[in-house]
């Protein structure tokens, strides 16, 4: 009995109230965010924001600005090519873009990506100490 | 090197400079380990005290002469040295060449380590009795900043300048990067730095208040550096998101990027730590508590800074970051195993224990039944912390995630929203009646009573906020049907979930100001957690409208053919610039409405040189309205029909992109190596016009020897297209053609964002009522602590 009722309960409901509340984050986390996957894993997945990162294959861009849809072949880690498919906004110069995330998932053999996360090579890149584009620390 | 022949030789004092820079750094690692060294001997004598004092101004000073050395080499062009060379350029305005100070790395750092100087030097005076291991724990973190900058230093000097041991001043930089040349520059990290450098005060505080043994008293000491910190802290978290707002074109101001998050987890655990003080100061209790959210917010900022410098998040974050040097890399993630793990042994071994001795000394009442503000502030501190929990968490998932196998996953912007809502649902209600709690316990039936008559006034203002937001062109009209995701996969409709956070909104900020009122002038500067308060409810208000009721389109536009976007006819005007490369470039579009009013928009627009290629630098324009931003962005202009030329043989038919081409013959004029010969490419070209209309072609597009080399003609394809010849290769006597178009395409987005102008004045008040309230609770020497004890007032924020 002795420790609950010294124990005041101010702190027993306040114990309670995180422990319920930092599980309830857990949970959410693990069942919501989204997955990187590799083009392998893409094929067996679910979940529809997929996170799909690889090289893009400059020379297989095509970009039709009519409809608004940009084709290339993206590379995985593991060195897997798929076809991107992507609808949605449009990021800015892909011709001058390495590595990018393309979010979607896969549809009849394609990637179908609804957005793309660019990663915009530093100007600097050649340099022996790349710079950041934006200014270290915070934005 | 022929390449460094006409450059000038660097003159000595530059040289001088960079040397002075570097040993005032090294000077600094010395003298802030003396001063930690002179604090921490176990015999005191007071010759003990001022050589750590001597040693940690003159440690201080050594970052001070480091960053003043490296804006003269800035302003002065020196770009010798690589940093400089990377950053700056010559034709850069003045106020660029001094934000390129911190525009990367090693020169963040130095300011990091500058600011954490700055508040150091003005926090000690007051420290005390708790002046030698304050001193300590704040010459230790100092020293090994300063022993990251030795090796991240902006003093280097390029190789390739080097020659028979003369260094060459190359006559211009490679330059800022483009988007980051903006006003916001200069003002947005020099402030968030300053936060963050403030940081180290509340740190160092609870470090010395666990190894000095007195955990009573530094709560009163810390108040007002902790209210100082949040706002400074807050500020700069604003002026980030001004910032991404003003500049990047996708017009919000709060992505949950790690970068933001690093940033928001300190100040969300300082604020807790401000409410925490107010309890300590007024009761003597949580102690403990207090002292590990002193020490928290400053982990929490290391912790964070290596996260992003570490490469670990490469994946997540839009902004590339600068993998550090590896012993800077080593230095700060030993420096952060070091904090955290003594922090945590100090804490448990030592922190708890004083702290139980020092409650149990204090008389304490037993608590009676009921609400009081007590109870209040431990279950909001509770959510609160509980929210840094959450965007720490939130930003360590990929990390979190590949540790356990796999590549990892993501938080994403909506996943932030579904968690967070649950834990601010909650506390605007708390921060609504916290006003009108005391020390002493009401009931709910007495709470009601106070409290019911602001709530029932919200509903109702909720009610107008909803008429006056009955606008189809700003308002809600039109967003009836919108959903939302909800948890476990559900919709929520739109409309039901706005109002109940713009209620939530309303209620804090209505329960606040009558307070106030009510308490009148004799509460003064103590005022201020309410103004604060009232500030934090409209930024989040004008957040919450402004992307909640956000209305977006995206389209291509080009010259001649005027758009349809939210209800206006844009059309593309032209081009204001004096050339391609002016820096105050425009594209002007227009904008009209039903009415025929006519809204003029010129987001910025110039290129500039990038190697070979050509980049263009786009900014978006922003209408400023008092209901509603009109939100236009320009995204670079395509002016290419192929991302890449298509390279073709004589005889080969090509489809790309919808359009067939077959090269027909090259054929000659003139004499080869004679001005004036054309190659004449002949090709037959079919190509979408129009949605409907389909053109087929013939067309000679060739390139002519002239004086200066070889030019390609520019030759119409029907009235939608030019056809530009690139390289001829002649072993194989293919050609790369380009197709432009002959009106470039402008992508560009219209965002139409309600009350957007309430973050701007929310943002202002906030800092106004924390800074308020720091300055009320500074240190005064020689008066009473009668306010503490007598508590008219609610204190702090």
């Amino acid at each position: 009995m002795g420790i609950l009722k010294r124990m005041k309960t101010g702190a027993i409901v306040t114990a309670v109230v995180a422990t319920v509340a930092f599980a309830g984050v857990l949970v959410a986390f693990s069942s919501n965010a989204s997955p990187y996957v590799t083009i392998e894993q893409a094929k067996h997945s679910s979940g529809d924001r997929l996170h799909l990162a690889g090289t893009v294959d400059q020379k297989s861009i095509s970009h039709d600005v009519r409809a608004r849809t940009l084709r290339f072949k993206l590379t995985d880690d593991t060195g897997a090519k798929v076809q991107v498919v992507h609808q949605g906004d449009m990021p800015p110069n892909l011709s001058e873009v390495k590595f990018v995330v393309a979010v979607g998932k896969m549809e009849g053999g394609d990637f179908r990506s609804t957005q793309m996360i660019v990663k915009c090579p530093s100007k600097y890149e050649a340099d022996k100490n790349s710079g950041a584009n934006k200014p270290a620390g915070g934005k | 090197m022929d390449l460094l022949q006409g450059l000038p030789v660097a003159e000595p004092w530059s040289l001088t400079a960079g040397s002075i820079g570097r040993g005032s750094i090294q000077a600094s690692i010395g003298l802030f380990s003396l001063a930690a060294l002179a604090w921490l001997l176990p015999k005191r004598s007071k010759l003990l005290d001022r050589v750590g004092g001597s040693s940690f101004f003159l440690g201080s000073l050594g970052l001070f002469v480091a960053i003043i050395t490296l804006g003269t080499l800035f302003l002065r062009n020196q770009f010798q040295y690589q940093y400089i060379f990377n950053h700056s350029d010559a034709d850069i305005p003045v106020y660029y060449k001094v934000a390129a100070i911190w525009t990367a790395q090693q020169g963040s750092f130095l300011l990091w380590g500058v600011s954490s100087a700055i508040f150091g030097l003005l926090s000690l005076k007051g420290t005390g009795d708790y002046r030698r291991w304050y001193g300590f724990a704040y010459a230790i973190f100092l020293a090994s900043i300063s022993g990251i900058l030795a090796y991240e230093s902006p003093f280097n000097i390029m190789k390739d300048v080097i020659q028979d041991g003369k260094v060459f001043v190359p006559p211009i930089g490679d330059g800022m990067t483009p988007s980051l040349q903006n006003y916001w520059v200069v003002v947005h990290p020099p402030v968030i730095f300053l936060g963050f450098g403030a940081l180290t005060v509340p740190f160092a505080y609870a470090v010395t208040a666990m190894l000095s043994g007195n955990v009573k008293d530094w709560a009163k000491q810390v108040r007002p550096w902790s209210l100082a910190t949040l706002s400074i802290l807050g500020l700069g978290l604003c002026m980030g998101g001004l910032w991404a707002y003003e500049t990047q074109g996708w017009g919000g101001f709060w992505a949950w990027d790690p970068v933001e998050n690093v940033s928001l987890v300190p100040w969300l655990l300082m604020a807790t730590l401000t409410h925490g003080l107010i309890v300590q100061a007024a009761k003597g209790k949580w102690i403990a508590s207090n002292l590990l959210l002193s020490g928290l917010p400053f982990i929490s900022f290391v912790y964070g800074t290596f996260l992003t410098r570490s490469g670990l998040l490469d994946k997540v974050s839009v902004h590339s970051f600068a993998s550090m040097d590896k012993s800077a890399l080593v230095i700060l993630r030993t420096f952060l195993a070091i904090l955290a793990t003594a922090f945590a042994v100090l804490f448990v071994a030592r922190g708890l224990k004083l702290a139980k001795a020092a409650e149990a000394a204090t008389p304490m009442k037993e608590s009676a039944p009921g609400v009081d503000r007590e109870n209040t502030y431990r279950f909001g501190m509770l959510l609160l912390s509980m929210l840094a929990v959450v965007v720490a968490l939130g930003m360590s998932w990929p990390v979190i995630t590949a540790v356990r196998g796999g590549q990892g996953a993501r938080v994403e912007e909506f996943l932030y929203h579904l968690v967070v809502v649950w834990f601010f649902v909650p506390l605007m209600l708390m921060m609504a009646v916290a006003p009108f709690l005391g020390w002493k316990p009401s009931s709910w039936k007495e709470i009601w009573a106070r409290v019911g008559n602001q709530l029932v006034f919200s509903v109702g203002l909720t009610g107008f906020v909803f008429v006056g937001l009955q606008n189809d062109e700003w308002g809600v009209v039109g967003l009836g049907g919108k959903m939302l995701n909800g948890p476990l996969n559900s919709k929520l409709p739109l409309l039901p979930v706005m109002a109940l956070l713009i209620f939530l909104c309303l209620f804090v900020a209505l329960t606040g100001t009558w307070r106030a009122i009510e308490l009148g002038r004799k509460a003064g500067l103590s005022l201020g957690g309410f103004v604060a308060h009232f500030g934090l409810a409209m930024l989040l208000g004008g957040l919450i409208l402004s992307r909640g009721f956000e209305r977006k389109q995206q389209e291509m536009i080009q010259e001649g053919s005027p758009v349809q976007m939210l209800g206006y006819q844009v059309a593309f005007t032209g081009i204001k610039a004096k050339d391609l490369f002016d820096r105050d470039g425009q594209a002007t579009f227009t904008m009209t409405d039903g009415k025929g009013g006519v809204t003029k928009m010129t987001p910025g627009l110039y290129y500039y040189e990038q190697g070979e290629e050509l980049k263009s630098q786009v900014w978006p324009f922003v209408v400023v309205k008092p209901t509603h931003d009109i939100y236009f962005a320009l995204h670079s202009p395509i002016t290419d029909v192929w991302e890449k030329p298509i390279s073709i043989k004589p005889g080969e038919t090509k489809i790309t992109d919808g359009v067939k081409l077959t090269y027909v013959r090259q054929t000659r004029t003139g004499q080869p190596g004679m001005s004036g010969t054309k190659f004449i490419s002949e090709m037959k070209i079919e190509v979408q016009e129009t949605e409907t209309k389909f053109g087929k072609y013939t067309i000679r597009p060739y390139l002519e020897l002239g004086p200066d080399g070889v030019k390609p003609s520019i030759t119409p394809v029907g009235t939608q297209f030019f056809a530009v010849l690139g390289r001829m290769d002649a072993s194989d006597r293919s050609v790369e053609l380009r197709l432009l178009f002959q009106r470039p395409l402008y992508p560009v987005e219209l965002f139409i964002k309600p009350m957007t102008l309430l973050v701007w004045f929310g943002t202002g008040i906030l800092t106004l009522g924390g800074l308020m309230s720091a300055f009320a609770r500074r240190a005064r020497r020689k008066r009473a602590p009668a306010a503490e004890a007598t508590d008219v007032v609610p204190q702090g924020i």
